[in-house]
């Protein structure tokens, strides 16, 4: 859910100087970072770390944030995106290849082979070994809903980069998902 | 699925599929509501720190001792945490004493939660108790919990209702003998949803009259005789045959029409007492009537002319077929090659139909017109097909498109369960824009939302229906414990006029006077009937669905200053956004009347919450709504508001509503106070024009802080009803202010 953009903007201006306000944007916002950075790393431990560490980033800058035609959210979305980048440093990411080849059938329609949750969750988890690029860019779309100006606005690209790492991711996916053919590396 | 993911793999359906699977299966998880509030604490004493302004850091005051005993007791307890207020010990070690509430300084507090204020040591439970007192009065038990006081509302907080919960300084009392240096104050105001809605008593409830076992997606449809149509339910061993002309399977069509008195053979597994596959079925007094095919949706004409169905074609398209409303004469008027998800008459003789992504019209010679391709999937047609819903995209609430303009503009808060009025001028949907769910209606031709008042706040809400005119609606109501019960109330006031068992979907007759439902049971999927008895639409005065919204957007929009919205609401010269109190926390409706020009009057009051150091504000504000004529908007045409001034003690009118119902005329004024039932009766005058005195029968639901003054049947003309100053909260505190105003009774 978005905030009417009016009362957004004036509700960041109040949380510049009022601790309800901020805690008003925490629990607007709260819900989607946690989704977000929870689908990036896929530890509830790790993930609390990081939402913990991108609220904590925005208070302390919210004084600097100024309204730029996109939604907050966005603000918080690069914030996240560095913190999750600084955890990956800090960490070498577990691989889930495993669990992505182990739903991959080529006999089966890739429909049928979602049949459980746990089994989505391992379609799902075919995105976490794309180029890092094609994972955030494919996360932000697919799992958040974001629209392709505000997930260039987050990683700093044009509109048809991201479309283009989408493009690819998808065709990461689905060649993970029918272990037809090696991972096509980021351009 | 998301328009740009449509439009990026356009050309290449594997992977467009492959999309499509990723965001059927995308993780949602759950976070630990423990660390959200630990988090949310540690973000506000944070906040505190180092957003407020220098003078009030000495007042909170926060040491280290609040860190180490909240380590202690955190990690158990989940504690969203705010500082109160401090007080200090007269120990000569002068340790600092802190207590925290969870919900201080909130403002959307649900009206379920409970008070929570927790102290650092051990307290003098009977002292603390004592000294409680809550503004505005409210009946309730406490417990304790370690050292966290528990205050529990006896009758649930009423909802958009700012409050302020105080401890006496002398009742803070450690069981060390510790005191405290200041009293404890706990401000927060309830989440801005609507007070609970008054209750007729006693209700009446809906007899189900069983017509027969339906599949559970089945819909319902009422002929122009009053009688329901299933699109998919089971047609007994004993259905009627079709008329001569609907022996034959309609020309084109894949699917077998039956030929004698048998239902077409079983397929697949049916209920008990079904015998067949299901079929489109009407189901009159004698006997039940096999129309056609299986359909996913259907209509009459307007006049009832005729009977359209949208059915499979079994290549995952849909064929239309058009038939006498009997079933006799079908015949396919297309073949869509994809899925028809909505269809309705814009005239006797034209269809407009919808696939997710296009809508067109085909008249009854079969001939076709493209109208529009809209930027969404489309999901529901208004009758009529002037207006279509577009389902949710990209993180956005869904959209109300107007089909002959193309304009959309979003729905606030809406996923699914999205319905129209059956004369297509008013939209209802189940809004997820807050934390609880929440029943809003808007006229189609003005953006005005409005929430329903429902019993239950918190409840989940499904199985939308709204009458013809958009003055009723029928909505499923299951609360977190106790039973689903499908509720019929009137609106704007959202009154309840009668209640039934749950059901899974729901249609109004359109005269208003039934209501075509599905029940499940272990059984499967029933259609049923049900007539609203004790139910007279029409003849309560009812203000205008139109003017009842955008009343309810204007003060919503005052609320949370949004001065476009003001605007697009207030004629030309009412300059309603400069007129507005600012940084106001809520508002609401206390009455809305309709004058004898047709216009239509408002009292509102507008609320800036408590704080830490100041009490709640109110302005009163009256305001006046016009409409240029028939099916045109209501805007404000002239306002008034008085200054900010601090609201008096005592209990406060907060919502007067009035209704005809099976045991007379009955009026509700409802209160924010839990009031004491003794002073009730004797508080309240009814006053006709010629300045007769009444005697109503008056009672008083505690659940809902809500006066019922009942009037017998043949009570009618304008009536004025006053509240005197004998009435009482439980604090024996009188009314705030007396209070009269004007009901007709017709």
């Amino acid at each position: 859910m978005t905030l009417p953009r009016a009362y957004e903007d004036q509700l960041v201006e109040r949380a510049k100087q009022d601790a309800d306000a901020f805690g008003e944007l925490y629990d607007h916002y709260f819900g989607q970072i946690y989704r977000f950075v929870y689908s990036r790393l896929h530890e509830q431990d790790a993930a609390e770390d990081v939402t913990s560490e991108v609220f904590f980033k925005a208070l302390r800058a919210i004084g600097r944030y100024k309204p730029s035609g996109h939604p907050f959210s966005a603000w918080l979305y690069q914030i996240s995106v560095n913190a999750i980048n600084d955890h990956y440093r800090s960490r070498r990411p577990v691989s889930s290849l495993d669990a992505a080849i182990a739903v991959a059938d080529p006999q089966r329609p890739v429909a049928e082979r979602v049949v459980d949750s746990a089994e989505a969750a391992r379609v799902w988890a075919a995105i976490d070994d794309l180029p890092a690029q094609q994972r955030m860019a494919m996360t932000l779309k697919l799992g958040e809903d974001l629209k392709l100006a505000q997930i260039g606005r987050i990683m700093g690209k044009s509109e048809g980069a991201i479309k283009l790492l989408i493009h690819r991711g998808m065709i990461g996916v689905r060649q993970r998902l029918n272990v037809t053919a090696p991972v096509q590396e980021e351009a | 699925m998301d328009p740009e993911l449509e439009d990026l793999f356009r050309d290449d359906p594997e992977l467009r599929e492959t999309a499509r699977l990723l965001l059927a299966v995308r993780p949602d998880p759950e976070p630990d509501p423990y660390f959200r509030n630990r988090l949310r604490a540690r973000l506000v004493t944070e906040a505190q720190r180092s957003l407020r302004p220098r003078g009030l850091r000495s007042w909170l005051r926060i040491g280290p001792g609040y860190l180490a005993w909240g380590g202690a007791t955190l990690g158990t307890v989940a504690i969203a945490a705010t500082a109160v207020a401090l007080f200090g010990t007269r120990v000569v070690d002068h340790q600092t004493v802190t207590a925290y509430s969870t919900i201080a300084a909130r403002h959307s507090v649900s009206p379920s939660d409970v008070i929570t204020v927790a102290f650092n040591q051990p307290m003098n439970h009977t002292a603390v108790e004592a000294g409680l007192h809550i503004e505005p009065a409210t009946q309730v038990t406490t417990s304790w919990r370690g050292n966290e006081l528990v205050i529990t509302p006896l009758h649930h907080l009423a909802g958009n209702t700012p409050y302020t919960v105080t401890i006496a300084k002398p009742a803070l009392v450690a069981s060390s003998g510790a005191t405290a240096a200041k009293q404890l104050q706990i401000s927060f105001g309830t989440a801005p949803t609507p007070p609970p809605a008054p209750v007729t008593s006693p209700l009446p409830t809906l007899q189900l009259n069983d017509l027969g076992p339906v599949l559970g997606d089945s819909s319902l449809l009422f002929a122009p005789d009053g009688s329901v149509v299933s699109t998919a339910g089971y047609p007994p061993a004993t259905t009627s045959t079709p008329g001569p002309g609907a022996t034959a399977a309609p020309s084109g069509s894949p699917t077998s029409s039956p030929t004698g008195t048998a239902a077409p053979p079983s397929t697949s597994p049916s209920p008990a007492g079904a015998t067949s596959s299901p079929a489109l079925l009407h189901y009159a007094s004698s006997a039940v009537t096999y129309l056609g095919p299986a359909a996913t949706t259907a209509a009459f004409a307007p006049g009832g002319g005729s009977l359209a169905a949208v059915v499979s074609d079994a290549n995952g398209g849909s064929k239309i077929v058009a038939s006498q409303p009997d079933g006799t004469k079908p015949h396919v008027l297309l073949d869509s090659a994809a899925p028809i998800v909505a269809l309705t008459w814009a005239t006797g003789d034209r269809i407009v139909y919808a696939t997710s992504s296009t809508i067109a019209s085909v008249d009854l010679s079969g001939s076709r017109s493209l109208i529009t391709t809209p930027s969404g999937n489309v999901t529901e047609l208004a009758p009529g097909g002037g207006f279509a819903y577009l389902a949710p995209s990209a993180g956005q609430p869904g959209l109300l498109l107007d089909v002959n303009t193309g304009a959309t503009r979003a729905l606030r808060g809406a996923t699914s369960g999205v319905v129209f009025s059956g004369d297509g001028a008013t939209i209802a949907w189940v809004s997820s824009a807050s934390s609880q769910p929440a029943i809003v209606t808007e006229p189609v031709a003005q953006d005005a939302a409005a929430s329903v008042s429902t019993q239950k706040p918190g409840a989940s809400i499904g199985s939308l229906a709204l009458n013809h005119n958009g003055t009723e609606i029928a909505y499923s109501l299951t609360p977190g414990s106790g039973a689903a019960q499908l509720v019929v109330a009137q609106l704007p006031s959202g009154t309840p006029v009668a209640t039934g068992p749950a059901t899974s979907y729901a249609t109004f007759s359109a005269k208003g006077d039934a209501l075509a439902v599905l029940t499940q049971s272990a059984a499967g999927f029933e259609a049923e009937l049900a007539s609203i008895t004790g139910s007279t639409p029409g003849t309560t005065p009812t203000i205008p669905a139109a003017a009842s919204s955008a009343v309810g957007a204007f003060v919503d929009a005052q609320a949370r200053g949004d001065a476009q919205t003001l605007a697009a609401l207030s004629s030309n010269g009412v300059a309603a956004a400069a007129s507005t109190p600012s940084g106001l926390s809520r508002s609401y409706i206390v009455d809305t009347v309709v004058q004898s020009d047709g216009s239509v009057l408002a009292s509102v009051e507008l609320i800036v919450d408590p704080t830490a150091t100041g009490a709640a504000r109110v302005a009163d504000e009256t305001l006046t709504l016009s409409s240029s004529g028939a099916g045109q908007p209501y805007l404000v045409t002239a306002l008034t508001i008085t200054p900010l001034h601090h609201e008096s003690l005592g209990p406060h009118v907060v919502n007067v509503g009035s209704t005809r119902s099976h045991t007379g005329f009955l009026v509700q004024i409802s209160f924010d106070s839990d009031l004491n039932p003794l002073t009730v009766p004797g508080a309240f005058t009814v006053v006709t024009a010629d300045g007769t005195q009444l005697t109503p029968t008056i009672s008083y639901n505690p659940d809902t802080r809500t006066a019922v003054i009942a009037l017998p049947a043949g009570t009618s003309g304008r009536l004025t009803v006053s509240v005197g100053s004998a009435l009482r909260d439980v604090n024996g505190q009188p009314i705030a202010s007396t209070f009269s105003t004007g009901v007709v009774a017709c």
